[in-house]
């Protein structure tokens, strides 16, 4: 599996990821149902953005999952992964998502979390294991928080 | 605090720890038909059957179901309004040994036939009504469904004489169509074969489908234990001294559908249970209500707030003589706490409001009818039940009582799992067999529950459940829709109501909200249906294009709280 940074040429490779994903992990990730993708869109997520950082993951020439991290401020960035369903339990996830971790941690960011419904087990299973915890409930959806330096987290 | 500190705040002599009978559900008939034979037992449209005549009718149904090929293991549907077939097929069902499998007129056709499927219906009791019985037509046939015993608005008008009709010969012919009339269920003697319960922990009474956040709705196994263990739960808190209720002297009226768990469990078997008289209402209508719950001099009254609500504003409740009345009770949703008030200022009666859920037979937790009462809770546990409260972070440890967290119910009245779905009944069980409820809220130093919040995605309408995931999927199909989020907003009447914002697809142009009631017609059940819809440029989003509900909510909040008040 390579793993490394999106790239504009990635578009018909994440909008793949996307597309090999089921309606109830679209709802995941993006909280409605979504089954069209607008390129405009697409492209937000593949293009070089001073707020955004990507991964993606391949198996040859197969995209098999993605993960972003938004960049809220200079401290705090705001986690997305998205696996094609066909790439499940391979640790597509964990990989991403330590690549990008790294790559926070690289850039001197010191918290990530994640939004996610509180049905989604896949995401619950990685956070754990990477080790998130869940900082707010709300309703429906928990906020979950990672540290990315050992220093006292700042009050959120 | 105490790990149950309920248990001093119980009326006595009334008590937490009372011995509950279970047994077979449909013992309770057996032995009401033994007590009160003579008594009147249902009343609709001015007919009415004893105990005596509503248990052969059962008995007669029972021999008809198994000349049907019912027995145990047999899962029979009832799709039904609150007419007499109700009674007789659920009792007579149970005697045959089958399984009953609750259907809602409400529901959407899609959702009918998942239920069909995954509950293994294979015979069906509807009325030969248009609203009910092309739905099930459509189904024979092209589902597990093989048999429609189909009853007719016509077999009320004598039904209580069919008790003593004399025998022909009985349903075992089903016609070629799979239709069987619902008179020839009955034209037997009423000789069916016993197949005694050994087991009521295990064996299962009820499948009462019931919705989620995700997917289609899941059926709730309810033994016959666990609906017996919540009869004597609710009789337990009544048990006051001097008595409030009297078996074989209460009047009930009936109005909350047969086909929801709360009416069949704290509304018929309840009653069944006490030997009461229970009126037939096919639907709420506030005038009739009101009427009746006078002249009929009704003693015992169960209801959603919204029909609290809607018979506050009836102009002739005050004029009406209501002192028969001595307990009504309030489920399903919320209670406000105004609505309570008033209700007491007009009526002279106090609500009860109780909690409960399908999952829990519905018993839960109920306001003591003596003592201690407070502003704003839902109650104590009822008897057996032990409650406690999960982190909402964290659902794998508890939190202490009084703080807030999830709320989880452990009792006799407590569901065996969902049918057929490990997975799903895994996720709603502790480690240590607590049933998690998804309702969120704190417990006070005396064992009263106030319920805050909710961490499931669900609004509660006129007393039902609705889940706007499934509306948002409805609404999505749309072919002019890129975007919808459903939340709910205050109702003064259903208590919430579905609003959808929505995002055109660029060119689009907008509908109003009774063209998409139009279009969502056969794809939503009637209780989910949007009440107010907003079209959005786009939709609010966190950074890496999550929808945010509570955006939404937020927005609505704060437009009510600028909107002029109402005088």
């Amino acid at each position: 599996m390579l793993v490394r940074p999106i790239e504009p040429s990635d578009e018909d490779a994440y909008r793949a990821i996307l597309e090999a994903t089921s309606a109830d992990d679209r709802y995941c990730r993006f909280f409605h149902f979504v089954d069209h993708f607008d390129p405009e869109e697409v492209h937000r997520f593949v293009e070089t953005r001073a707020d955004m950082i990507g991964m993606i993951a391949f198996d040859g020439a197969v995209p098999m999952g993605a993960a972003h991290a938004a960049l809220l401020d200079d401290k705090t960035a705001e986690l997305a992964i998205v696996v094609a369903s066909g790439a499940r339990h391979l640790g597509v996830g964990t990989a991403c998502l330590d690549a990008l971790i790294a790559r926070l941690k690289e850039r001197g960011f010191r918290r990530l979390i994640a939004c996610a419904l509180r049905e989604n087990s896949p995401f619950e299973h990685l956070a754990q294991h990477a080790g998130f915890h869940v900082e707010t409930s709300d309703g429906a959806a928990l906020r979950w928080v990672l540290a990315l330096t050992a220093e006292p987290e700042p009050a959120s | 605090m105490s790990e149950t500190p309920w248990i001093s705040s119980y009326p006595s002599p009334a008590r937490w720890d009372a011995p509950l009978a279970v047994g077979p559900v449909y013992e309770i008939l057996d032995t009401a038909a033994q007590r009160f034979g003579d008594r009147p037992a249902v009343e609709f449209m001015g007919r009415r059957a004893t105990y005596r005549q509503l248990h052969a009718l059962a008995n007669r149904a029972a021999k008809g179901f198994q000349q049907l090929g019912v027995r145990p293991g047999v899962h029979v549907g009832l799709y039904l309004p609150n007419t007499p077939h109700y009674l007789v097929a659920f009792f007579g069902v149970l005697k045959a040994g089958g399984t009953v499998v609750n259907y809602s007129p409400l529901d959407a056709a899609q959702v009918l036939a998942h239920k069909v499927e995954d509950s293994e219906t294979s015979i069906l009791v509807t009325l030969d009504v248009p609203t009910l019985l092309p739905q099930m037509e459509a189904l024979l046939g092209t589902s597990g469904l093989r048999t429609l015993v189909v009853g007719g608005l016509d077999d009320l008008a004598g039904f209580p004489e069919y008790a003593d009709a004399a025998a022909s010969n009985g349903a075992g012919a089903v016609a070629k169509d799979g239709h069987v009339p619902f008179r020839s269920l009955l034209a037997n003697e009423g000789a069916y074969q016993a197949y005694p319960i050994d087991n009521p922990s295990e064996s299962i009474a009820v499948l009462q489908y019931t919705g989620g956040t995700t997917g289609l709705p899941k059926g709730a196994v309810l033994t016959h234990a666990n609906l017996t263990a919540a009869m004597s739960q609710y009789l337990e808190t009544t048990r006051l001294e001097p008595p409030v209720l009297t078996p074989g002297e209460e009047r009930t009226l009936l109005v909350l559908p047969l086909f929801h768990i709360y009416s069949l469990s704290a509304v018929m078997l309840l009653c069944v249970r006490l030997g009461a008289e229970i009126i037939l209402h096919t639907r709420f209508d506030v005038e009739a209500v009101a009427k009746d719950l006078a002249a009929k001099k009704i003693t015992l009254f169960m209801g959603v707030p919204t029909m609290f609500t809607a018979l506050l504003a009836y102009p002739g409740l005050a004029e009406l003589d209501l002192t028969s009345i001595k307990f009504t009770g309030s489920g399903g949703a919320p209670l406000p706490l105004e609505v309570q008030e008033r209700f007491r200022t007009v009526t002279g009666s106090e609500l009860n409001e109780g909690w409960g859920m399908t999952e829990t037979s519905p018993s839960g937790t109920f306001t003591p009818m003596r003592g201690m009462r407070k502003a704003g809770s839902c109650g104590i546990p009822v008897p057996g039940a032990t409650i406690k409260f999960a982190s909402v972070t964290d659902p794998t440890t508890y939190v202490p009582l009084g703080e807030r967290g999830e709320i989880c119910i452990k009792g006799p009245n407590v569901m065996k799992g969902y049918w057929k779905n490990a997975q799903a009944t895994a996720d709603v069980m502790t480690a240590d067999g607590f049933l998690r409820t998804g309702d969120v809220g704190y417990m006070d130093a005396d064992g009263f529950v106030f319920i805050v919040d909710r961490i499931k995605d669900m609004l509660l309408c006129g007393g039902y459940n609705v889940y706007p995931r499934n509306i948002e999927e409805a609404i999505y199909t749309h072919p002019a829709v890129a975007e919808v989020s459903v939340i709910g907003i205050p109702d003064e009447y259903r208590g919430q109501s579905p609003k959808a914002f929505i995002a055109l697809k660029p060119g689009a142009t907008p509908f109003s909200l009774d063209e998409l009631k139009g279009f969502l017609k056969d794809k939503l059940g009637k209780h989910e249906m949007i009440g107010v819809i907003e079209f959005r440029d786009s939709l609010p989003k966190t950074a890496v294009g999550k929808i945010l509900k509570t955006a939404l909510y937020e927005e609505e909040a704060q437009r009510r709280a600028a909107a002029p008040a109402k005088v």
